[in-house]
């Protein structure tokens, strides 16, 4: 069952990530990004990060996404071309080459699926660790946020005094 | 249950379809959109591999970048709007002010 599913989803992200790629109106590129987004979430759901899932689909399909169609209709685009593909390709498949060997040996952790449900779910579990071992780097991203935020307002404004 | 090296499959080959769009495509807001479509590709295996090696660590670096995902999309959107403000164009051939 769960095998089945994974390849629905599975197969719904390569189709709607090709049409993503191969769209001529971003307006549609962009409707295949926010179909990707939430398979993406549904694939978090299968691997049992329900709170991932979540935050998916309000983060990305609902706040990044909406950016992304703001700004393509301001701006009012032309179609385009593509470029003359096969060097590029070509080069992308090298990269591709190059990340493709690096399997991940790492020690076991303790959170089991017995242990995330001793703790009250996904969500807990996530929090037991964020708040505690990534304290840090989570203020950080704060700040990240802040800058993100001062950066966007001061490249939009019209004219700095 | 899903054998892991599926969803490893699945985030290499939409990896690669984002690192194909970066690379074949013109215009500079798709361009974007495939590299958020490279980070969501990893987020898939960082969390498959955390439920492999029963870690909450992989999710919690799934979150942070999640986090700096929104933050470049807000900054570089922002860029894009100043750019098309100056340049009345997004195709990144005719972007070509810092190439000397």
């Amino acid at each position: 069952m769960e095998l089945i599913l994974f390849y629905i989803f599975g197969g719904i992200a390569i189709i709607a990530s090709l049409g993503l790629v191969s769209g001529k109106n971003p307006v549609h590129s962009a409707l295949f990004m926010v179909v990707v987004f939430f398979v993406v979430a549904a694939l978090f759901v299968l691997l049992g990060a329900e709170f991932l899932a979540a935050a998916q689909i309000l983060v990305y399909a609902g706040a990044i996404m909406v950016l992304f169609l703001f700004v393509i209709m301001l701006l009012r685009l032309q179609k385009e071309e593509l470029r003359n593909t096969s060097r590029h390709a070509f080069f992308a498949f090298q990269v591709v080459m190059i990340f493709r060997g690096g399997f991940f040996k790492g020690g076991k952790g303790s959170f089991t699926p017995d242990a995330v449900k001793g703790f009250g779910g996904n969500t807990e579990a996530v929090a037991a660790v964020l708040f505690t071992d990534y304290l840090f780097p989570f203020e950080l991203t704060s700040a990240i946020l802040l800058m993100a935020m001062v950066g966007a307002v001061v490249l939009t404004k019209k004219e700095l005094k | 249950m899903v054998p892991q090296e599926h969803y490893l499959v699945l985030s290499a080959i939409l990896f690669a379809i984002g690192a194909i769009g970066v690379l074949v495509r013109r215009n500079a807001i798709v361009i974007f959109m495939c590299i958020e479509l490279m980070l969501n590709a990893v987020n898939i295996s960082l969390v498959a591999f955390s439920k492999q090696m029963n870690s909450i660590d992989g999710q919690v670096f799934v979150f942070f970048i999640m986090t700096v995902a929104a933050a470049e999309a807000a900054i570089g959107l922002a860029i894009m709007v100043s750019l098309f403000r100056n340049k009345e164009t997004l195709n990144v051939d005719e972007i070509n002010l810092m190439k000397w």
